[in-house]
């Protein structure tokens, strides 16, 4: 059964399913997550297979689940959270940035959090403002924080079972838009493990090497199939986790193409993958470049509510082509 | 029964604060006092507080004058208490601040940073993407001479491509370190050449002894003499005088010629000098010059003495204050040619003929 | 020998029960004043927060306490830190930036926790501590520990939303879990009267569902009894209780407070019912101690002190080499 083809909400509740099934330690806590199944159907019916002890459905309390979850975490405990919306994480954000990212600093290494996060982001489901943010930037700016983005069914399921496996706090980062669609890749049946940490390249090209997280790899894989018609090759790096950030198949990649472009669905201005940027410009890979970067991201607007205007706020693939096109044409 | 001797001390009383002035004192020596009175005021930059007495005791002794500013931790009276109050004078100046600081700061030994024997010349800017100038470099190609097709007037990787002609011979990558090599020596020599200069020279008998030591015989002669001379031996940046002899001997590598410097050759035994220069010419010859011996020279040895030329005139290296050189011996009468080349700006023609004296006389 | 053997049980059962409540608050105390100056001296980085005047609540409650049970603590932590029985020397090494103290002294005053003891660490955060707590009583439950959880709290924390999202969740789920909020009357510099429209913030409970009491927190027995009587409902199953414990800081809220929103004559009147002295009283009147008992314990909490200091002095500065090392946990370690 090799060729599954399953979505990221499936491919999630598998991978907690095993999770739940190997460590006791594991349990999931948020709002909605039992009989409802989740605000995006993501714990189905974990509920029922694993008990209302396990799959605990909590009050609207965002700082309480947070923190409850980090005073599990202090008593030998794995809990997963989920938060409906990244955007409550706002309201959580003392349990997650002054205590869960930093306790097993601040006190010397006695105590850790092995605590995951998931909160479903991103934008194009007419949500508008509060409910569609991408703010894997915040957390990647704090030390202590490791940030995960699934891109696809795939990877989401190696990339959960490995952060419920870490020691330290992990924030998963799923884009609503991927939890009912199928992936392009299967998913195998059981458990697989992909290293947090270690970036994906998922397509070889000669022109230009394309760094993405998230929804944003999907659209640059389509992006990248309409530019194989004209003969200009992209070559697509997914870093998967951004905190930590592998650079080395980037700086790789642009030794080949020596042009780099960064998408991502977040807001420009101090977006995250701006330090992929940094990180060339003050890298071993500066002298390949035979191009200015190029950085395609979400306008700095917060994301608006119609849908032409929704859409309108994020890059999209026809964006994505026409920049690629542009870069490759006027910088040989 | 007061039993304890404590002495209440300037306070810290924000994160900052090093000292406080002492506003006022309240008590008297003899007055009883309680636990919490307050005992005198202090001011800040910040601001004023009260201090008050951690304990009921008598004022024995009152140390602090009002007005002044006393630092953090200096007793300001002294109170005999009932009660043992918690006091700890380790009397060091090494608060944790401090020793964390010691862990960070540099080693004040470590040497300083190389100066840069060759000095790039400034040209006109020239945008131009990071490839194209990596490109440019390795070939010798000056970037002013391509016309940019780039968006903003910027030359392209492809720009320096085409000018590399229609069919780019591939050039092996030590043909072009060689290239670059020669670029940059070039370079140097081209800023000393608007220095003020002349060039000396004598004939020379030492030469057999020399040919047989493969140049340490000179070397070591020749920075005697400089060492003696603390005049030539000084940093051409602020003419602070060096207190060792740096000397540049001219060898030969894989990439064109190497300079390595010798520090105080001088003071090395003879054998040691000697194996010291072989070592060093395998290393260039492989293209590995030691980091260490990379800058310090104030003068130069272009030895000719093993190859079949007369004479070089010897020209001056930027930060140099005098270069050698020394020619094959002749083939009738057995001497050899010395030539010296002097920075007139701190030797003078005279001074010049005396060093080169000096030091055929040593040879 | 700077940590003393746990003694649980009621403070006025036994002469040993008394000699070690009062040996534990005078540890606190002196503790406090060592503190304070060393950071008179500059000796010590950053701020502290002192909590003399206020040594009956920590010891009442930990002696209510079994080793395993857990607490979390608050910026004002020293004695809660000392009353569940932590080392001495490694808090004071910790407070002067050494690399033998609690957190290595990448924590210092408001971040020691002690695994051993069970106190999963002060707070820098006013409530932080609360939801932590509460999920420690879940992990207890979940795993059938039968273990309790008190978090620490001031009054101050009670307006905290961290508090009410906690404590909520505490009730419905009958969580393991004792909320002692030590009410020292002011939140930095708001009074309490002056933050809330309730007399008794342990009415706080009613909102919740959770039994709240107010008790005298300058009285050691009376602080044990009450939490007695919660940590038998925790056990039972009969989840959370909220404990008001009402007690006065002596000193100012850190260094730099000049007590402008207080009057000494209010500080003196508090300072009549210190606590120490008050037990010495009682202890007195009962039977358990004599003067000499008590002067001796008092000698012996000072030696204790004097000793920790004078041994965490001596520690190795931490070094900034291996800052980078202490962000993360390696995995699969």
């Amino acid at each position: 059964m090799s060729d599954r083809m399953l979505t990221m909400s499936e491919a999630l509740r598998e991978a907690m399913s095993i999770a739940l099934e190997e460590r006791p330690e594991v349990f999931i806590l948020g709002e909605d997550i039992g009989i409802y199944g989740g605000a995006f159907g993501v714990t189905g019916d974990l509920y029922h297979r694993f008990g209302k002890e396990r799959i605990r459905d909590t009050p609207i309390s965002e700082l309480g689940i947070v923190g409850a979850a980090v005073g599990a975490t202090l008593s030998g405990m794995r809990p997963i959270v989920e938060i409906q919306f990244s955007d409550f994480t706002a309201q959580a954000m003392d349990q997650i940035v002054n205590q869960a990212a930093k306790i097993h600093f601040m006190v010397g290494g006695g105590l850790h959090v092995p605590l995951v996060l998931r909160a479903a982001g991103g934008s194009g489901t007419g949500a508008a403002a509060q409910h569609s943010q991408s703010l894997e930037g915040w957390f990647a700016n704090v030390p202590g924080l490791k940030v995960v983005i699934p891109s696809s069914p795939y990877e989401a399921k190696g990339l959960l079972l490995s952060s419920i496996d870490d020691p330290n706090p992990v924030i998963f980062i799923e884009h609503k838009l991927l939890y009912k669609i199928p992936g392009r890749e299967p998913v195998p049946e059981g458990a697989y493990r992909i290293p947090l940490g270690v970036s994906r390249v998922l397509r070889e090209g000669k022109d230009l090497t394309v760094v993405a997280t998230g929804i944003m790899v999907s659209r640059v894989l389509s992006a990248a199939d309409e530019l194989d018609k004209d003969g200009v090759t992209l070559t697509v790096i997914d870093p998967r986790t951004i905190s930590p950030l592998d650079m080395d198949p980037v700086y790789a990649s642009l030794e080949k193409t020596g042009r780099l472009m960064v998408v991502q669905e977040a807001p420009e201005h101090g977006g995250f993958l701006n330090e992929v940027i940094a990180k060339v410009a003050t890298g071993p890979a500066l002298g390949h470049l035979i191009a200015p970067v190029a950085r395609l991201a979400g306008m700095n607007i917060p994301i608006p509510y119609a849908p032409q205007l929704e859409k309108a706020a994020v890059p999209q693939i026809p964006d994505i082509v026409k920049a690629a096109r542009e870069v490759v044409a006027n910088w040989r | 029964m007061n039993k304890f001797e404590y002495a209440v001390i300037m306070p810290k009383m924000s994160m900052t604060m090093e000292e406080g002035e002492l506003l006022s004192i309240r008590v008297n020596v003899g007055d009883a006092v309680k636990s919490g009175d307050i005992l005198f005021d202090v001011a800040t930059d910040k601001i004023d507080m009260e201090v008050e007495s951690p304990a009921d005791g008598v004022v024995k002794e009152i140390v602090g004058q009002i007005g002044s500013t006393m630092a953090v931790g200096a007793p300001v009276l002294v109170l005999f208490t009932e009660t043992q109050v918690m006091s700890f004078d380790f009397n060091t100046p090494s608060t944790p601040e401090a020793a964390i600081e010691e862990v960070i700061a540099p080693e004040a030994d470590q040497v300083a940073a190389p100066e840069p024997v060759i000095v790039p010349v400034v040209e006109k800017t020239v945008m131009a993407v990071p490839k194209a100038r990596a490109l440019a470099e390795h070939r010798g190609i000056n970037l002013q001479d391509i016309a940019p097709t780039g968006p903003y007037g910027t030359i392209t990787y492809e720009d320096v491509n085409k000018s590399l002609g229609a069919a780019p011979q591939p050039v092996s990558g030590l043909e072009s370190r060689k290239a670059a090599n020669r670029k940059k020596v070039a370079q140097a020599l081209e800023m000393t050449r608007g220095i003020p200069q002349i060039t000396l020279s004598r004939f020379s008998s030492h030469t057999t002894t020399s040919l047989a030591q493969g140049s340490a015989h000179i070397v070591s002669t020749w920075a005697r003499i400089v060492r003696k001379n603390t005049h030539i031996n000084l940093s051409t940046h602020d003419e602070s005088a060096h207190d060792f002899v740096g000397v540049g001997l001219i060898m030969e590598s894989k990439y064109g010629l190497a300079i390595p410097v010798f520090r105080d050759p001088d003071l090395s035994p003879g054998a040691h000098l000697q194996e010291w220069i072989q070592t060093t010419r395998v290393q260039a010859a492989e293209g590995k010059v030691p980091v260490q011996m990379l800058s310090g020279a104030t003068t130069s040895i272009f030895d000719l003495s093993h190859r079949k030329i007369a004479s070089a005139i010897p020209m001056l290296l930027p930060s140099h204050t005098t270069a050698l050189s020394v020619g094959a011996p002749h083939a009738s009468f057995g001497e050899s040619e010395i030539n010296l080349t002097v920075d007139l700006r701190y030797c003078d023609a005279l001074e010049a003929a005396s060093l080169l004296d000096q030091l055929i006389d040593a040879l | 020998m700077t940590t003393a053997e746990l003694v649980t049980g009621h403070p006025l059962e036994s002469p040993e029960n008394a000699r070690y409540a009062l040996l534990t608050m005078s540890r606190i105390r002196k503790l406090e004043e060592a503190v304070e100056d060393l950071f008179g001296r500059g000796m010590m980085h950053g701020t502290m927060h002192l909590s003399i005047g206020q040594e009956a609540s920590p010891t009442g409650v930990c002696m209510a306490l079994n080793i395993s049970d857990q607490i979390t603590s608050t910026h004002r932590g020293h004695g809660h830190c000392v009353a569940k029985g932590a080392d001495l020397t490694r808090m004071v090494a910790e407070l002067l930036g050494k690399e033998n103290g609690y957190c290595g002294g990448r924590g210092g005053s408001m971040h020691i926790a002690d695994v051993e003891t069970g106190n999963l660490g002060a707070n820098g955060i006013v409530g932080g501590g609360i939801p932590i707590a509460v999920g420690a009583a879940l992990a207890s439950q979940l795993m059938n520990k039968g273990t309790v959880v008190v978090s620490f709290f001031g009054d101050g924390a009670m307006n905290e939303g961290a508090f009410h999202e906690a404590a909520n969740l505490a009730a419905i789920w009958k969580l393991p879990v004792i909320f002692v909020c030590e009410n020292n009357k002011y939140g930095m510099s708001s009074s309490t009267e002056l933050a809330f429209a309730i007399d008794n913030l342990s009415e706080r409970g009613l909102g919740y569902g959770i039994p709240g009491f107010t008790f005298d927190g300058n009285d050691v027995a009376a602080v044990y009894e009450a939490t007695e009587t919660a940590v038998k409902r925790a056990r039972a199953g009969e989840g959370p209780t909220i404990l008001e414990f009402v007690t006065y800081r002596w000193k100012g809220h850190s260094r730099s407070d000049k007590n402008l929103y207080r009057t000494k004559e209010e500080i003196d009147e508090w300072k009549k019912k210190d606590p120490i002295l008050f037990f010495e009283h009682v202890v007195r009147d009962k039977g358990l101690l004599n003067d000499e008992e008590i002067a001796e314990i008092h000698a012996l909490a000072t030696s204790q002190v004097i000793a920790a200091v004078n041994e965490a002095m001596k520690g190795k500065p931490a070094d900034p080499a291996n800052l980078l090392d202490a962000v993360f946990k390696k995995v699969n370690s």
